[in-house]
């Protein structure tokens, strides 16, 4: 659990820092918009929404 | 010179929206009321899950440029290589107590009718996000 904790705290970390003015680091958002610019990767980044749903609804 | 007529005040009504909002809130109801390993739990993922992606792959996509270097992106490729790792070590070594796997984690937190229907109305939010991208 501790684990998923650190994972969860580092997101929010990397996210802030992110946003701050002149940072080099990319947004969660600025990821998405790279990666869904290709269809297949729209594609892709959907699928794995619904996995994500299938997994902890469904299965 | 002849009198123009006033300009038309073009207003959007929300009632589109509202009427889906309110639609996937009762969906959520429903589906939450199911759980897991039942055929209408997987009718309602697959139904809903079919319904965001038919939307994402048709609607047109709002042209957001990424940001450059794409160095900028390499903390996050190192925090999902560390979530994949840990979450992948703990169902390679049987997800128990010592080393649960998220979704043992979040079995008994999404049990309750009324959790789970918040979740899984959270769940088709995050995907309405990705489509308004």
């Amino acid at each position: 659990m501790l684990g998923f904790a650190a994972l969860a705290l580092a997101a929010v970390a990397i996210e802030l820092a992110a946003r701050r003015p002149n940072s080099p680091l990319w947004t969660v958002g600025d990821c998405l918009a790279y990666i869904t610019r290709p269809r297949l990767g729209r594609l892709g980044v959907l699928l794995a929404w619904l996995w994500v749903g299938w997994h902890f609804f469904a299965r | 010179m002849a009198t123009q007529p006033p300009p038309v005040e073009v207003r959007r009504r929300p009632t589109r929206a509202i009427l889906a909002g309110f639609g996937a809130a009762g969906f959520a109801g429903v589906a939450g009321g199911f759980a897991s390993f039942t055929w209408q739990a997987t009718v309602c993922v697959m139904l809903g899950g079919a319904v965001i992606v038919l939307l994402g792959m048709l609607r047109p996509q709002r042209r957001r440029l990424a940001p450059t270097p794409r160095r900028g992106a390499l903390a996050w490729a190192i925090l999902a290589v560390g979530f994949l790792g840990w979450e992948g070590s703990a169902l390679v070594t049987g997800s128990g107590p010592s080393h649960p796997s998220l979704s043992l984690l979040l079995d008994p937190v999404l049990e309750p009718h009324a959790v789970r229907s918040v979740a899984f109305l959270g769940w088709l939010l995050g995907g309405w996000m990705l489509v308004r991208r």
